[in-house]
């Protein structure tokens, strides 16, 4: 097959083969028959372009499908639905000759460690995990694509994939969910549990930050706030929802009636979604301070990073990287804003900074 | 999938079924792409047509008259919608009227079934993200090209670029593309090198 490539891009280059993929037009198909005949060589040449190219065709048109979908579900939610929260914007995209995405639900979820979210009445059956520094990729039973980040781990349900699919998640992945109206899938967190309507979407639950943080680029999901489950929340593209499963302290007998707030996720000067860049091996950080840096350096590269100096903790950096090493993305940093720092090496390696 | 279905669907739909007519939507919506790519060249003025024509069915829900032959209604409407004549035909003869020339609805496209709904769609759209994470400008070209079935002549003229100027685009993007993929997902490299030798011939 290597050795074809040359060959097959000429093919798929020929517009009268791309007609003969598409059964077209009689001399076409003529043409590339007799071709076929002519030698073996010929015929596995031209199954394995054909092949090359109903593979992308299927692919571009599956996507499509997804998006319009997604597209059409928002301006049929909200009417059909009661109990959802309307969110402020709607993505005017009609002509979004650019917007082909495969439908990409990607949420971030940073959650308190309670240590009890792992739901011990739920039988688990499997469970898929990384370490620091390092990122998966897996299939699931039903066909749905997960990518996992650092530090993760995903538990699935007992019976996943026949019922229900049911999903427990601590870290941060990007699910791409096989289409199956009859059995939902819902990815449980310590604060949100968060249903896909109906196409593909990525989650991530980190167990050491304050917050709940989902974010959606494109498709439709449904968030059920923990703690608030009479509410839900139909998030829409390029929204970004924050919550906390837990009250602030004080304010426990009040009911929480507090807007969620909703906001527009920002692209970069690159074009890149800082809380999506994972997914494309980019560690992004957006005027972010060092402190979270920090947290998000141990999880990329899997180190333990300790900061020294107090005054250090909120020199805010802005950056992109893809190849970099640790000491790299340090130094890059240490140009625009001066900080000094010592990486002890060994089998856990520590970054401190001061 | 049968008329029996569609029979099924419909009735769901016109109860008020959310998932009925996502299950229309869903099988129905690259033969309406593609039937209307031939008389419109322009994905996006197709694929707003029907955006309105499933918008509108779930309006009108309630008041839908049975479907004998749904594919037939809704390509004709949708057929009807791209010639124009969309309001017309719904404030004279109620949209019911628009399929009863069932017999001669349009046969399934070559691209319908070219599209393998069962093939691994996970592993494609790790393809798909990878497609996706290209500046806008590639991305619409491989698309325009593989997907909408453009010829060279008419991207030239959708896109106003040269083929220099494109290949200079998307050379290097795909370089790396290849790159990431072959690292995360051998089995994809070879799509992607046959993909950047095929842009690399466009000059």
């Amino acid at each position: 097959m290597q050795l074809h490539t040359r060959e097959i891009a000429d093919l798929l280059a020929d517009e009268s083969f791309i007609r003969f993929c598409k059964g077209g037009p009689r001399e076409d198909v003529a043409r590339w028959e007799e071709f076929c005949v002519a030698s073996p060589a010929n015929h596995a040449l031209v199954d394995a372009a054909r092949e090359q190219f109903l593979e992308l065709f299927s692919v571009l048109a599956q996507a499509d499908l997804v998006e319009q979908e997604a597209r059409l579900l928002k301006h049929i939610l909200p009417s059909d639905e009661t109990l959802v929260v309307h969110l402020p914007k709607l993505i005017g995209n009609r002509r979004s000759r650019f917007m082909l995405r495969w439908a990409a639900i990607i949420i971030p979820l940073i959650a308190l460690a309670t240590g009890t979210w792992l739901y011990k009445k739920a039988s688990i059956s499997l469970v898929y995990k990384t370490s620091a520094g390092e990122r998966k990729n897996f299939h699931l039973p039903d066909g749905s694509f997960v990518r996992l980040n650092a530090s993760s781990s995903l538990r699935l349900g007992k019976g996943f994939s026949t019922a229900s699919r049911d999903l427990y998640l601590e870290g941060e992945a990007y699910f791409d969910v096989k289409h199956d109206a009859n059995a939902a899938f819902v990815v449980h967190t310590t604060s949100m549990d968060v249903r896909a309507v109906g196409t593909a979407f990525n989650v991530r639950s980190y167990a050491d930050d304050d917050s709940t943080e989902t974010v959606l680029i494109n498709g439709v999901v449904e968030v059920t706030l923990k703690g608030q489950e009479e509410r839900k929340v139909v998030l829409r593209p390029d929204h970004k929802i924050r919550w906390s499963a837990h009250e602030p302290a004080g304010l426990q007998a009040t009911p929480r009636t507090e807007t969620i707030p909703v906001t527009d996720v920002v692209r970069n000067s690159g074009g890149d979604i800082p809380e999506t860049g994972w997914i494309h091996n980019k560690l992004i950080f957006e005027n972010e301070p060092l402190s979270s840096i920090a947290v998000k350096l141990e999880r990329w590269f899997g180190v333990q990073v300790v900061i020294a100096d107090e005054s250090v903790r909120n020199y805010r950096f802005t950056g992109t990287f893809e190849q970099e090493g640790l000491a790299e993305v340090l130094e890059v940093c240490r140009e625009s804003r001066h900080f000094s720092y010592r990486i002890t090496a060994g089998e856990h390696p520590v970054v401190t900074i001061f | 999938m049968s008329m029996d279905d569609d029979a099924h669907a419909w009735e769901g739909l016109c109860s008020g079924e959310k998932e009925a007519l996502l299950l229309l939507y869903r099988k129905y919506y690259h033969a309406l792409l593609f039937i209307g790519l031939k008389e419109i060249r322009d994905a996006d003025v197709v694929k707003d047509a029907i955006q309105h024509l499933f918008l509108y069915l779930w309006d009108k829900r309630d008041c839908l008259e049975q479907a004998r032959n749904v594919r037939s209604y809704l390509i004709i409407a949708l057929l009807r919608k791209l010639s124009a004549d969309w309001k017309k035909s719904v404030r004279h003869q109620h949209l019911a009227l628009a399929w009863n020339g069932d017999a001669d609805a349009p046969l399934p496209t070559p691209e319908e079934i070219l599209i393998s709904r069962q093939s691994q769609a996970s592993a494609q759209s790790y393809l798909m993200l990878h497609i996706n994470a290209l500046p806008a400008r590639q991305r619409e070209l491989i698309l325009l090209k593989f997907y909408e079935g453009l010829s060279y002549e008419e991207i030239v003229a959708r896109t106003g670029l040269s083929y220099r100027t494109i290949y200079n685009k998307i050379h290097e993007a795909l370089k790396k593309l290849r790159t990431v993929i072959n690292k995360d997902h051998p089995a994809y490299g070879e799509v992607m090198s046959v993909l950047l030798i095929w842009l690399t011939m466009q000059v």
